[in-house]
């Protein structure tokens, strides 16, 4: 270095002998060991709780199969179909309402609902590959959509609904359930 | 998959070059790391305490940096730069942040503690102190210079790399930097006489 006599050379030398002291050492190791233990050895840490949650619903299902008949079998939300339903096009006089059972559950409620109704503007969407039918509440003018009077008078209501949606979102077709 | 980087003649013990042992280390292997710590802590250590003055500061830089070695060994990357500039290029960021934080661009020199020291002859413990203090002294881009290029002998594209800047930027650092401490030394010494 410029104009610097030999002792500081020698100074400046020392200066490259300095090291970290022991004791980071030991905590950088415990630190890698730590996470080799976490990331290659034991149960992860989740483990154990899947573990425990997965015992915990085979006992539920046990007890739900052996109670089946006592406990009342709620109606299903959703529901994949794996063909789409029919649907029948919009009418031009207002459909009389169908009387529907489910085959499956002998002892369900009945329901009275419609056939389906394609939506408007569903027939310009593509064709789905999948659908589901979806079992909301929507509000009682949506029957006009498909041609239902609605008496305007009493106040708004709502009324339950299965629709067909699309894999791409998009609402199909709908029927009214009572 | 294993990749080995190395020339063959390197795949011996000791001498196994970064890129093979940072692969173990992902492997999970501790005589790796502890490898890979011990021949690269020294820079990073010097680096921090040379440019912070505090010793504490420089333990708990050496101590975060193998910590986000550990954490993210992906980023590392063998073929774009060596473990060490990475490695400083860590330490710089956790520096930097530091001495933003503390606003002290020209920071105290905290009295060494080290063991070693206290077997050196009095004049040139003095010596070593006097050009501590005098690095300490300039400015933070010609501290940095002096301790990548003449305490590390880092080239100067490696230098510049870390800083990130030119390699002229460096050069005209360095040769500030340079003839401001033969100044303080100077100064010091005529002071000390």
């Amino acid at each position: 270095m410029h104009g610097m006599s030999e002792e500081y050379r020698r100074a400046l030398a020392a200066l490259k002998t300095e090291n970290a002291p022991e004791r980071v050492e030991q905590n950088v190791l415990a630190a890698f060991r730590r996470r080799r233990q976490r990331k290659f050895g034991g149960a992860p840490r989740w483990g154990w709780g899947a573990a425990v949650a997965a015992v915990a619903l085979a006992i539920v299902g046990a007890y739900r199969m052996q109670h089946a008949d006592l406990v009342a079998r709620p109606v299903p939300v959703t529901a994949h179909i794996a063909a789409p339903p029919s649907v029948v096009s919009i009418p031009m006089s207002p459909p009389k309402l169908a009387v529907r059972r489910s085959p499956r559950v002998a002892n369900r409620q009945e329901e009275i609902a419609t056939p389906y109704f394609a939506l408007p503007g569903a027939d310009s969407l593509p064709s789905p590959d999948a659908e589901a039918v979806v079992r909301m509440v929507v509000p009682r003018s949506t029957l006009q959509l498909v041609g239902f009077p609605v008496n305007e008078v009493p106040p708004p209501e709502f009324i339950r609904a299965d629709v067909v949606v699309g894999q791409d979102g998009m609402a199909r077709a709908i029927r009214f359930v009572q | 998959v294993e990749l080995f980087l190395c020339p063959p003649e390197y795949q011996t013990v000791d001498e196994t070059c970064d890129a093979d042992l940072m692969q173990r280390v992902m492997a999970g292997s501790e005589a790796a790391f502890t490898t890979i710590y011990r021949r690269h802590q020294g820079p990073v250590y010097r680096y921090a305490l040379n440019m912070s003055g505090k010793a504490d500061i420089a333990e708990e830089v050496v101590q975060d940096v193998f910590l986000v070695l550990l954490r993210d060994p992906c980023q590392f990357d063998a073929l774009r730069s060596p473990l060490t500039a990475y490695l400083l290029g860590i330490a710089r960021n956790r520096v930097l942040r530091w001495l933003e934080k503390t606003r002290s661009f020209e920071p105290e020199l905290e009295q060494q503690a080290d063991p070693r020291n206290a077997l050196l002859e009095p004049e040139r413990k003095q010596m070593i102190e006097q050009l501590r203090r005098a690095i300490l002294a300039l400015p933070a881009n010609y501290r940095e210079a002096v301790i990548l290029c003449d305490i590390e002998e880092m080239d100067y594209a490696a230098a510049a790399e870390i800083q990130h800047c030119a390699v002229g930027t460096i050069r005209s650092r360095l040769h500030r930097a340079r003839a401001l401490l033969a100044a303080r030394m100077r100064a010091r010494e005529g002071c000390t006489a």
